[in-house]
């Protein structure tokens, strides 16, 4: 059996997975293009660690079906592990051995022409060179991470599945694994990301589809997911010039394309916009062109988070939180 | 990068090699979980066959050192030790997730038991080895020479194949490491009691005597005791045998129910 190269990397169509009374998964529809980074966003038991599992023929599904890289799961579970990197959530490589040694463990299982030549190249790229002879168990959480990261790499998958991959790492760790995620995208491949962290999906996916309780329950990327909400608002506030009446806000701004309405309150013009980040230059270009002088100027996005409210009526868990980088700006 | 998938055969040999190298590469690091299964067969061979030196059991050859009549059932515990907890590391890697990562990969799973059973008995056969050494210190020799130890050898190895299957099915099938080592620690002594290891059946009460003439132990005992003390029959050796066959059947076959199920 050859995978299907016009397929899309993952295609789920009504997965159903209960253990005893609970339904794990309730009847998921998914569907990831090649080349994108998808993310999977939602609470823990949200169904994504089932839903991961199913398409690695780790869990048999109750019902549906679940094709990955043009492959049925059900009956070509061997075929698709080959042309998947899977990083679990928790930290698996084998303590007693050195990161060298793990790596060339899963590079004999993969069948690898050159196991050795492969897991230097891999040290190289995951940046444990230094490390490499060093026992796994002396090595920091972030680096066994790296070391997970890099047993996704070895045979160079078509397709990467990182569950949580950020979970319980420090600033700095989490900041690596985002690199790696961004560098998977720049060589074409395709990435499921498993996260319940917002700013993740936000920052690094392409799309995100929520999950709750099994179900998804929205799936664009994640600047739509948010004008959904009913689009930005950009606050802009004039300088006061001695004598000047206030700008006429409503004439200045009402007639700009992706501007729904405008709120004028003396120098302050409250504006929803849609898709914030298009909407901005054209705001500031009409008030430059006016001559209004600006003392300060914001755009407010709604997060992933009122996402998630909207489309389930709750928060996400208050765990959900985060440590959060200093620099890096966000996508969407 | 992955290299077009070799033949099946080929496949299984090399990660079943891959798996066994990973064992050793844990028994280099960490040498004292062979050494400490290795204590309990050691104490028991140099305090209790002291204790019952004297001993003259109904059943036992006449003029037979209760050491050399011992040496057999130490042997033979060795191997249950051995076999028994090789379950553990894959538990182990079942908890904290790294038999998942391992499943994730293309391998066969079958190769995940080969690779442990070969292990186990790799070094179940050094610890009889090592056991033979310290009996001969004690002044215990081997009395049908180079071919009963290699006897010693083959029968420590159809116990340990029928154990080994259902220690590593037990490790799949436990909810938690701390069940799998209550029933180790439960099973061990009553195991050892009731079986010949110790004692002949006649020096036992009847109850005791069907339990050990079911024990796979016993039949262990029974074809390694007159390997090492001389006089045993070709009979005696193909009953014992057969015994281990059948009960390695049932092991192996209660085994892969059991595993077919877990490592999907």
């Amino acid at each position: 059996m050859v995978e299907v190269a016009n397929a899309p990397a993952i295609r789920v169509t009504g997965l159903v997975k209960n253990y005893g009374e609970v339904h794990a998964l309730a009847g998921l529809d998914l569907e990831v293009r090649r080349g994108e980074v998808f993310g999977l966003l939602g609470p823990n038991g949200a169904g994504k660690t089932t839903t991961v599992k199913v398409l690695l023929g780790l869990l048999r599904a109750d019902g549906g079906r679940a094709e990955v890289l043009g492959l049925d799961v059900a009956s070509a579970a061997t075929e698709v592990r080959r042309g998947v990197g899977y990083v679990p959530q928790e930290i698996t490589s084998d303590p007693y051995l050195s990161g060298r040694e793990n790596l060339r463990f899963f590079a004999r299982l993969y069948h690898l022409p050159d196991p050795r030549a492969r897991s230097e190249e891999v040290l190289r790229q995951v940046g444990l060179e230094d490390a490499a002879d060093r026992l796994a168990k002396t090595y920091s959480g972030g680096m066994r991470k790296r070391l997970d990261l890099g047993v996704g790499l070895l045979h160079d998958p078509e397709l990467h599945i990182l569950d949580e991959p950020s979970l319980g790492l420090d600033v700095e760790a989490r900041v690596r694994v985002w690199t790696h995620v961004e560098e998977l995208r720049k060589r074409g491949r395709t990435v499921l990301l498993c996260t319940n962290y917002m700013d993740e999906a936000d920052r690094l996916c392409d799309r995100v589809a929520i999950l709750d309780r099994g179900r998804g329950v929205a799936c664009d990327t994640p600047s739509a997911l948010k004008d959904g909400l009913g689009g930005d608002v950009v606050t802009l506030v004039a300088s006061e010039r001695d004598g000047a009446p206030p700008p006429d806000w409503a004439k200045l701004l009402g007639g700009l394309p992706l501007v729904r309405s405008v709120l004028a309150d003396g120098l302050r013009a409250t504006v929803a916009v849609e898709a914030g980040d298009r909407a901005l230059p054209k705001v500031l270009e009409a008030t430059v062109a006016a001559s209004v002088p600006i003392a300060s100027v914001s755009l407010l996005r709604p997060s992933l988070d009122a996402v998630f409210l909207r489309h389930t009526g709750r928060r996400l868990a208050e765990g959900a939180a985060a440590p959060a980088p200093a620099a890096g700006g966000r996508r969407g | 990068m992955t290299a077009a998938p070799p033949t099946p055969s080929v496949a299984f040999r090399r990660e079943t090699l891959a798996q066994l190298a990973r064992w050793f590469h844990h028994l280099r690091r960490e040498p004292f979980n062979v050494v400490f299964t290795l204590t309990q067969p050691i104490l028991w061979m140099l305090f209790f066959s002291s204790l019952m030196q004297e001993a003259k059991l109904p059943g036992m050859a006449p003029g037979t050192p209760y050491r050399d009549f011992m040496t057999a059932g130490v042997l033979t515990f060795t191997v249950y030790g051995n076999a028994m907890s090789g379950g553990i590391p894959l538990l182990f890697d079942r908890e904290n997730g790294f038999l998942t990562r391992l499943l994730a990969t293309p391998i066969a799973r079958s190769s995940i038991v080969a690779g442990r059973f070969l292990y186990i008995e790799a070094v179940a056969l050094a610890q009889t080895l090592l056991i033979l050494g310290l009996a001969a210190l004690l002044g215990v020799s081997v009395r049908t020479g180079v071919l009963g130890v290699l006897g010693i050898v083959l029968f420590g190895a159809l116990l340990g194949l029928g154990l080994t299957a259902l220690s590593l099915a037990l490790a799949m099938w436990v909810r938690h490491h701390g069940t799998f080592f209550m029933l180790l620690g439960t099973l061990g002594l009553p195991l050892l009691f009731c079986s010949t290891a110790l004692a002949p059946v006649d020096a036992m009460p009847t109850w005791m005597r069907w339990v050990a003439l079911a024990n796979p132990m016993s039949f262990c005992v029974d074809a390694m005791r007159p390997l090492v003390l001389g006089g045993g029959s070709f009979g005696r050796y193909v009953l014992s045998a057969a015994g281990l066959l059948a009960f390695d059947a049932v092991a192996v076959w209660v085994s892969v129910r059991v595993l077919k199920g877990k490592l999907a």
